[in-house]
């Protein structure tokens, strides 16, 4: 039996993966997560001085601060098995990177464990950000000095 | 269970289609010149507006697909009532936001003095960054 009949084989046993169930749910799974979050961007403008143009940045922060919430409680985990990536996609995937690496590795310490692996998977993303938005910005100054565009 | 379910999403599906197309001017007497300017847009489906000696506000509801083009929705329609109303200052805006804040004002009725408090209010929101 060379490689290629092998192949065939473990085709032909495997069970079918459900694509479209999988995108069902994570559509239905993002989409109720994404409700959430626009309905909390609501309530910050409905009973705080906030515009739709600046409360995102308090709404983002409240998903991320429900989701790892929701993680430590392990409430998260059961959602992420229905959803798949419609609960990994949007910014509640971030809370749970950072949350979930801080409780594997506490069996290590607080220090050397906790506080050295929680930014391991969410590190690169903050870092990603920072970096981006500085040059963005850098860009941008440097085109309204010359006269180009206007704030 | 299921027929719950079944009236839930009847309405909430029904609910989304009725959108209330609301044009109000405040105050309502020197509203004749602006009227014409709003009435001939047909990127929007609403507006609320506030006048008084110096300022206008114009809190716009854009259409759901030309939302895209908010920025320039709103640029144009200034532009258009600017050349209207050349001595006063002009705030056209599609935030939903100042919408509300608009909605109150006419809500109350809010006379001279609170008026241009809420006005000077709904400015500064307008030019908020943070």
């Amino acid at each position: 039996m060379d490689q290629q009949q092998f192949q065939k084989i473990v085709d032909e046993k495997n069970p079918k993966v459900p694509f479209f169930m999988n995108i069902l749910k994570a559509f239905i799974v993002g989409g109720i997560i994404c409700t959430i979050g626009q309905l909390i961007t609501f309530f910050y403008m409905r009973f705080f001085p906030f515009t739709e143009g600046t409360a995102g940045n308090p709404t983002v922060a409240t998903l991320v601060f429900i989701a790892m919430i929701l993680t430590g409680t392990g409430l998260y985990k059961k959602i992420a098995q229905i959803g798949g990536a419609g609960s990994a996609v949007p910014v509640t995937g971030f809370g749970n990177a950072v949350i979930s690496a801080a409780i594997e590795h506490k069996s290590e310490g607080y220090v050397l464990g906790v506080g050295g692996n929680m930014f391991k998977l969410a590190g690169s993303v903050i870092l990603f950000g920072v970096l981006s938005a500085f040059v963005v910005a850098l860009i941008k100054t440097i085109l309204v000095n010359i006269g180009v565009v206007s704030w | 269970m299921k027929k719950s379910l079944f009236v839930f999403l009847m309405v909430l599906l029904l609910g989304a289609c009725s959108s209330e197309k609301e044009k109000v001017i405040f105050p309502s007497d020197n509203s004749s010149s602006l009227k014409p300017i709003m009435q001939k847009q047909d990127t929007i489906y609403g507006y609320k507006s506030v006048i008084n000696e110096e300022d206008i506000l114009v809190a716009i509801n854009i259409n759901r697909f030309d939302r895209f083009n908010k920025a320039k929705i709103e640029k144009k329609i200034t532009k258009q009532i600017e050349k209207q109303f050349p001595e006063k200052k002009v705030l056209v805006t599609g935030d939903q936001k100042l919408m509300w804040e608009v909605e109150t004002i006419i809500e109350k009725k809010l006379k001279q003095k609170e008026l241009k408090k809420s006005i000077e209010k709904i400015k500064l929101l307008s030019k908020e960054e943070t």
